[in-house]
């Protein structure tokens, strides 16, 4: 049984072109973004782009430091403002910041004001560095400046505040130093998997009601297995698929990043790319936390479209409802004032993949004395529309057809 | 072998498709007649168990058909009204499909599968696909697929639909043959589907059984002659006006 129900889906021509898109889709933006990746290379004094980038930016880095240590970032600074140059002039810029990359960026947002909206080259100058730079006591205090930030929809509360420091302070330390940019690569791409979702979509959305717009189901539902085994195999397929499908889009383009351009950068803390993040977790984790993130949420809209799919006749009302779900809330805007809805948008799938977004965030949700983080939040609220779209499945599917 | 059905309705917003019909069925052929939008397909549904009961019941044997679940499904073979689904299956594949939800091991599915399809005469067609099948191949198909778990209640809703006068002489020999130890229900609007096969009749109107009785004798009651044509009495008790009326 479970053969056919795959069949139906494999079988349909509009499907298989999806399916093929799909794939294709992601293809071109490894490609774009590989090719479009650009480091200033100061050994050759000039940029390079694609592969030649990742490499030279992997050779700066070593270069430079293993580790981001207290001693290094006073250094770091000294040298810097012992430079005669203006930093924010071109010619500052040429000789001084650009040779430094990443690194540069990374001291200097740290010491920058939380609220402010660039980075001001010449005030890492004015940074007091006579007792040593500081710099993870610094990172702390930008974390607790923000949480003590007035913010228009709600403030932290002090149990929000005594969480979020904690969560901070176990960030292991010194940071380990390297590139981050093949792990961000493969990141991003895990937004394009959401184009392998509305793939998904398509495939999946015709699996119940095309049973009821055919009249097929009347048929099916005069078998002995019809209203209760044909229904698991119809759930398990559609999982299957949907599963396979994005699993191997995802998995295929981190293992093609990772073979052409290195995957040395994993164990590097996500700090690197937000010194404010208060997670202790490397960026290979969360690359592999984003395709699991990404998998669940696939099992969760396919339970969605399944369920919708058997209560609907209509595959086109199916889609159009599924779509609106996903790609809707890419357009609403955060309240200045409703902290609740800004609290239930962020759950959005559209919202909750970007992973970088999220880890930087201090969203948190608090029942009574329970304070839970975004991710953690996120993963119980799709187990849990999964777990419901499916118990609810049969029964739909049935009353369905037999209302006629 | 005994299916009774027991004063049962169905109404679709606001309107009665069936209304209080009772009947019952043992061994032999069966024929429904009536125009189209009389209540054929839906009573036929009804007594599938793909349509809920807005009153009475049906019982198998004296238990409630509901409450059998699997055990009353098993027994059944149905040919919905129109049938064509899954254009990209293959005959084959479509068959083996319908056995496996009836329950059939695939090793005795192919098998019968085959045999089936040679009686309807497609064994040649088993590799085609079904969207490349004539109306009358896949309604033959459909008689197929009906007959794959060797039911005991066979409902066949207009069956002859789509089959050139030479099938349907070879398929009202096949009923004719299956009806000797199964209960067949045969709805139709052409009476020449059951002028010859059928054991009794029942002739609906308006979600209602007008009459019903062994062929001989609903034309002798209705003409006090039992040698006219049952075209005759059909065209007595629906006119020519209703013989095209289609609510449903």
């Amino acid at each position: 049984m479970l053969r056919f129900e795959l069949m139906k889906i494999f079988k349909n021509k509009l499907n298989m072109t999806a399916m093929v898109l799909g794939y294709l889709l992601i293809a071109v933006c490894i490609v774009s973004y590989i090719s479009s990746e650009e480091v200033y290379d100061s050994g050759t004094d000039s940029y390079v782009k694609g592969l030649e980038a990742f490499s030279a930016g992997r050779n700066q880095a070593e270069s430079q430091t293993d580790y981001i240590t207290e001693e290094y970032v006073t250094e770091f600074i000294r040298e810097l403002q012992a430079s005669p140059l203006d930093l924010d002039s071109d010619e500052g810029y040429i000789e001084v910041v650009r040779p430094q990359g990443s690194m540069f960026y990374l001291i200097a947002n740290s010491y920058a004001d939380v609220d402010a909206p660039y980075i001001v080259y010449n005030d890492i100058k004015n940074i007091d560095v006579s007792e040593g730079a500081k710099f993870y006591q610094q990172r702390l205090e930008k974390i607790s400046d923000f949480l003590n930030m007035d913010f228009s929809f709600g403030n932290y509360t002090a149990a929000e505040k005594a969480y979020w420091m904690d969560k901070a302070e176990k960030v292991q330390e010194p940071f380990i130093w390297g590139t981050k940019e093949v792990m961000s690569l493969m990141l991003d791409l895990s937004l394009v998997g959401f184009y392998l979702l509305a793939v998904v979509v398509i495939c999946i959305s015709p699996v119940f009601s095309r049973e009821s717009e055919s009249g097929a189901g009347q048929l099916l539902f005069t078998t002995k297995y019809g209203k209760n085994r044909l229904i698991r195999a119809k759930t398990i397929a559609s999982l299957l698929f949907s599963l396979g499908y994005v699993g191997i889009g995802l998995m295929g383009s981190v293992l093609v990043i990772g073979f052409l351009c290195g995957f040395s950068e994993a164990n590097l803390p996500v700090q690197l790319w937000n010194i404010s993040i208060p997670y202790n977790i490397t960026i290979g984790q969360v690359c592999l936390l984003e395709v699991l993130v990404l998998l669940l949420i696939t099992g969760a809209v396919t339970a969605l479209i399944l369920l919708i799919s058997a209560q609907t006749k209509s595959t086109m009302a199916t889609m159009a409802a599924i779509l609106v779900l996903l790609i809707g809330p890419a357009f609403l805007e955060n309240s200045k004032t409703a902290g609740w809805y800004n609290h239930l948008i962020d759950l959005c799938a559209v919202r909750f993949i970007d992973m970088k977004t999220v880890l930087g965030s201090f969203v948190d949700y608090h029942f009574g004395g329970i304070i839970v983080d975004y991710i953690t939040m996120g993963i119980i609220v799709y187990a849990a529309v999964g777990i419901a779209s499916l118990l609810l499945l049969r029964k739909t599917f049935v009353r369905r057809i037999m209302q006629g | 072998m005994e299916l009774e059905i027991r004063d049962i309705s169905k109404v679709f917003k606001g309107k009665t498709a069936v209304e209080h019909v009772s009947a019952r069925l043992n061994t032999g052929v069966y024929g429904l007649l009536g125009a189209n939008g009389a209540g054929k397909t839906t009573l036929m549904r009804m007594i599938c168990g793909v349509l809920e009961l807005d009153g009475g019941e049906i019982l198998y044997d004296g238990e409630n058909i509901v409450t059998m679940g699997e055990r009353y499904r098993e027994l059944l073979g149905y040919l919905p009204q129109e049938f064509g689904y899954y254009p990209r299956f293959t005959v084959m594949d479509f068959m083996l499909y319908i056995a496996s939800l009836k329950g059939i091991a695939p090793t005795m599915a192919r098998q019968k599968s085959r045999v089936l399809l040679k009686a309807v005469g497609l064994e040649k067609n088993h590799r085609t696909r079904i969207k490349a099948l004539s109306g009358g191949m896949k309604q033959r198909l459909g008689i197929a697929q009906s007959l794959l778990n060797d039911p005991k209640i066979l409902l066949l809703d207009e069956p002859t639909a789509g089959l050139d006068p030479k099938e349907r002489v070879r398929f009202r020999n096949m009923i004719a043959e299956l009806g000797k130890d199964r209960i067949v229900l045969l709805s139709t609007h052409i009476v020449s589907d059951v002028e010859e096969i059928a054991d009794w009749l029942f002739m609906m109107k308006d979600g209602k059984i007008l009459k019903q009785g062994a062929p001989e004798s609903v034309k002798k009651e209705c003409f006090g002659d039992s040698s006219c044509s049952l075209e005759k009495v059909y065209l007595h008790y629906y006119g020519e006006e209703d013989a095209d009326n289609a609510s449903f």
